[in-house]
């Protein structure tokens, strides 16, 4: 009875959402978020939350090069072959069995190796970028190397990690890194030659630029920082990619940066084509905290207020929660999905009020999120079935101080220190902005999220080291499968030979797990 | 975004190393460099991977997470093992005190930094350049003399001069490469002080090639400065509260005297730890306190299974399938969770948990300078 209620309530949920611009077909994951929304949902049911006790192990690839790992990125499925990467390397492996096919690796130059999202795919081009600041094109039968790019310094620090995002014959690539005092941008380049074909900046450039007043002179503004972490999402009904991005410059230490430093820790709208912004929201105002606010911004179309709406939702690291209106980018829902004690409410525009006594200071401030956040890169999900925004959370608190007293602070110039932290999913209901359900983790640290139509949602419970199925509407576990050490990505599901697979990274091994009936 | 992070979360290590020659490359792997031989050791050995039975541990731990030779990329002191260390315990790392005590000291023999050296964590490219810290000493002067009078003595900048250390040619720069050539050809004539703009002196077409290094590795050092992680980057005067208050919220509201007291367990803490640390401790016992001993205090659980055995003690692991326990006797018990298992946590410092959704940082200052005076 309970069940028939349920589907009941769920197929009147789904005759209020329609399909959302941008899905993919179920028979593979060709894009890092499996789609263009970022909603990392299936509508696959052949798993389910009645039979996913039944859920085994098809196959699991351990990474051909001890050290490269862990697997951070989100793999793609393509024609019956998954694209698994690590910095530097790109592995392409038969998605029936495990069997590597071909692997590249670049040659270092340097650069970050914290983590590699994943690649983006082309026809018959398959598209990375690396540590040491390129963009590379491989030949997607072996792996050999068509072009590369420099796309950022690596003299300033920069590095590359976010996964290409292919919109037409545009390969849309971010950059990383927080070090030095340096801009982040986005940029295309042509998909067949590789040439830049536009480059757009997160901080003004010059006096007069947009955001400009933002920031107390031209030397600060062009310093920013900003970076773009991670891949955007894109609506092709609108044909405006949305682009997430980093915290400002100087990090910690701000006495040298009044006002809100647009367009750091934002949401902005690009048109794919040529690089210009249509509208921006601001995630984090003035940020102090490291909270870069580039986490997915997704897109899904569904009812609002009684109306049908195209929609934005961000669980955004600063511990707040954004459902926006992806025509203009203006905010219907603002709200905590975690305990959050740095912001005095929210301004007119939805965004957040930063209390400066929340601000990092010398003798210390206690704050919550921590320096990790809230929420941080794992990728969340959006269930249209249930209406359920899922993210995988943090209530974390540490102390925040201030290093470098001086007026013109540099880099860092403080950080946090010590901590708490109790690990969760929040389900959180993109009407009102409320947790609609909690389940929270003895382990720690965070993993990414899928959500089924087959009323699943999987996880990693951190580092307990177990993959796990969650009931997607009550958040109940139902099944998991210990794969020795924390999920380390978002994961994917696909059918293929009619079956369906589900697949996750957990440290150096991806584990491909199948339901055989 | 640290904090893979972590966020990373990318989190706040890098693939630098550590500058310890003059203009060395990093090595591409780490290197442990020698160290006394540790209690555990083999005598006569330096710490590390091979004959260590410690780096099992710190790995185990760490690889979590992280891979391991990224968490090592960087050396660290002591100090900063443990303030990692307790980063990563706050970001979710779990492991028990004996085991995370075990990890900072093989870290800190293994991939440690002794005595004066610079601790340079850095992203960037392989071969950017290593300070060598006295060179850049030696090249201070030089830039007091040349140079400070415009661009400040932090090399940040003046209303006269640009900021050094955002300077496109500094960051290109590899010991004067960049840097000497603009030096000697394209700086701009340097005003005479108080002599005005026109009278200017000569460029500095004279600067020896030492001189120049001296200045490159002088002005990499201000760079360095700004990166997190730097020395000079440690709190500042937490001492800030008021003690009298302090001890009036030690008694009453906050609940501390429930469990502690001034003249028993915490007599003396003023003295035994610096006040950032007393900080620190009380917010986050948990993070903080890892070393073992007769009084360490470890989470235990009560566990009824469903045939009603009830088991206590330690807790070993807990997920929401399975949970695992010391009992009386020593013996290690797991038992599967199901709906009709009941399991009950006790943790230690619950009271302190609690107390992080409702202290002010007025409460906070003012118990540090109230503990502080328990000399």
């Amino acid at each position: 009875m309970i069940r028939t209620a349920l589907l009941l309530s769920l197929l009147v949920f789904a005759l209020q959402t329609s399909p959302t611009p941008g899905q993919a077909p179920p028979d593979g994951w060709p894009t890092y978020n499996g789609d263009f929304t970022g909603r990392r949902f299936s509508p696959l049911t052949k798993i389910n939350d009645r039979n996913v006790k039944g859920l085994g192990l098809g196959w699991s690839y351990r990474l051909s090069t001890p050290g490269a790992g862990p697997i951070k990125g989100t793999p793609l499925v393509v024609n019956g072959i998954v694209y698994l990467t690590a910095p530097d390397h790109v592995w392409a492996l038969d998605a029936r069995t495990g069997r590597e096919i071909w692997h590249f690796e670049n040659k270092s130059k340097g650069g970050i190796h914290i983590g590699n999202r994943g690649v983006g795919i082309r026809g018959d081009s398959v598209f990375v970028a690396t540590p040491d600041c390129h963009l590379v094109s491989l030949n997607i039968k072996d792996g050999t190397e068509r072009w590369r790019k420099t796309i950022c310094d690596l003299d300033l620090y920069y590095y590359a990690s976010a996964a290409p995002v292919i919109v037409g014959n545009h390969v849309i690539a971010g950059v990383s890194g927080d070090d030095l005092d340096v801009p982040g941008y986005v940029q295309s380049h042509d998909a067949d030659t590789g040439e830049m074909q536009w480059r757009w900046y997160v901080v003004p450039q010059k006096k007069g630029d947009p955001g400009f007043d933002s920031w107390p002179n031209e030397d600060m503004a062009k310093h920013g920082g900003g970076m773009t972490w991670q891949p955007p999402t894109y609506d092709p009904e609108l044909n405006l990619i949305y682009v997430t991005t980093g915290n400002p410059q100087p990090v910690v230490a701000f006495k040298n940066r009044p006002g809100a430093n647009l367009f750091t820790a934002s949401i902005v709208a690009l048109n794919p084509d040529d690089g210009k912004m249509k509208w921006y929201f601001q995630s984090s105002p003035n940020d102090t905290h490291d909270w870069d606010a580039t986490q997915t911004p997704v897109l899904f179309d569904a009812d609002f207020d009684g109306q049908p709406r195209k929609l934005l939702a961000q669980a955004s690291r600063n511990g707040k929660f954004f459902v926006l209106d992806r025509r203009d980018g203006r905010a219907l829902v603002s709200s905590d999905y975690v305990v959050t004690n740095w912001s005095l409410g929210f301004d007119k525009k939805g965004e957040p009020i930063p209390n400066p006594a929340k601000n990092p200071q010398i003798d210390g401030t206690l704050v919550t999120p921590n320096q990790g956040g809230a929420t941080n890169w794992p990728p969340p999900s959006f269930s249209p079935a249930t209406g359920l925004f899922y993210v995988s959370a943090a209530q974390a608190y540490s102390v925040w101080y201030i290093y470098d007293p001086g007026d013109n602070p540099q880099g860092w110039g403080g950080t946090d220190r010590g901590g708490w932290s109790q690990n969760m999913v929040q389900a959180i209901d993109y009407k009102t902005g409320k947790v609609r359900w909690s389940h929270k983790w003895e382990g720690g640290g965070l993993s990414g999220l899928l959500s089924t139509a087959g009323n699943l949602l999987f996880t990693g419970d951190g580092s307990s080291g177990n993959f796990v199925a969650l009931n997607a509407t009550t958040g109940d576990p139902l099944w998991h499968a210990g794969v020795r050490t924390s999920v380390s990505n978002g994961p994917i599901t696909y059918t293929l030979d009619g079956l369906q697979y589900v697949m996750v990274g957990a440290g150096d091994t991806l584990w491909a797990f199948v339901m055989n009936e | 975004m640290r904090f893979e992070f972590i966020g990373v979360i990318v989190l706040a290590v890098g693939v630098a190393v550590s500058g310890q020659g003059r203009g060395a490359r990093p090595p591409a792997q780490p290197q442990p460099r020698p160290t006394p031989a540790s209690p555990v050791a083999p005598a006569g050995q330096p710490s590390n991977e091979q004959n260590d039975p410690r780096a099992a541990t710190a790995r185990r731990l760490c690889g979590v997470c992280h891979p391991f030779e990224t968490v090592v990329a960087i050396r660290r002191t002591k100090s900063q093992w443990e303030a990692t260390v307790e980063n990563m315990i706050g970001r979710g790392a779990r492991g028990t005190p004996a085991e995370f005590a075990t990890a900072i000291d093989f870290l800190s023999e293994a991939y440690g930094l002794s005595g004066a050296g610079p601790v340079r964590m850095a992203a960037g490219p392989d071969d950017k350049p290593i300070v060598d810290p006295k060179a850049s000493e030696m090249g201070t002067p030089l830039y007091g003399q040349e140079c400070l009078a415009c661009h400040g003595a932090d090399a940040r900048g003046t209303a006269a001069g640009p900021n050094l250390v955002r300077s496109l040619t500094v960051l290109h720069d590899r010991y004067g490469s960049a840097l000497g050539p603009y030096l000697r050809t394209s700086h701009p004539p340097v005003p005479i002080a108080g002599r005005g703009a026109a009278a200017t002196g000569p460029k500095f077409e004279t600067l020896t090639n030492t001189q120049v290094l001296l200045l490159a590795h002088f002005l990499r050092d201000r760079v360095n400065d700004t990166l997190r992680g730097a020395p000079m980057f440690k709190p500042g005067n937490v001492l800030t509260g008021d003690a009298r208050a302090g001890a009036e919220y030690f008694n009453g509201e906050g609940g501390c005297a429930s469990c502690h007291s001034s003249t028993g367990d915490l007599a003396g803490i003023g003295r035994r730890l610096e006040p950032v640390a007393l900080q620190q401790r009380f917010l986050f016992p948990a993070a903080a306190t890892r070393r073992p001993g007769p009084n360490a205090r470890v989470v235990t659980v009560t566990v009824t299974t469903e045939s009603g055995e009830t088991l206590s003690g330690p807790l070993e692991r807990m997920d929401d399938f399975t949970v695992s326990l010391r009992d009386a006797a020593g013996n290690y018990r797991s038992v599967r969770r199901t709906p009709g298992t009941r399991v009950v946590k006790n943790d230690p410092f619950a009271a302190h948990i609690e107390l992080l959704s409702r202290i002010t940082d007025k409460n906070i200052h003012d118990v540090v300078a109230y503990l502080e005076t328990l000399k």
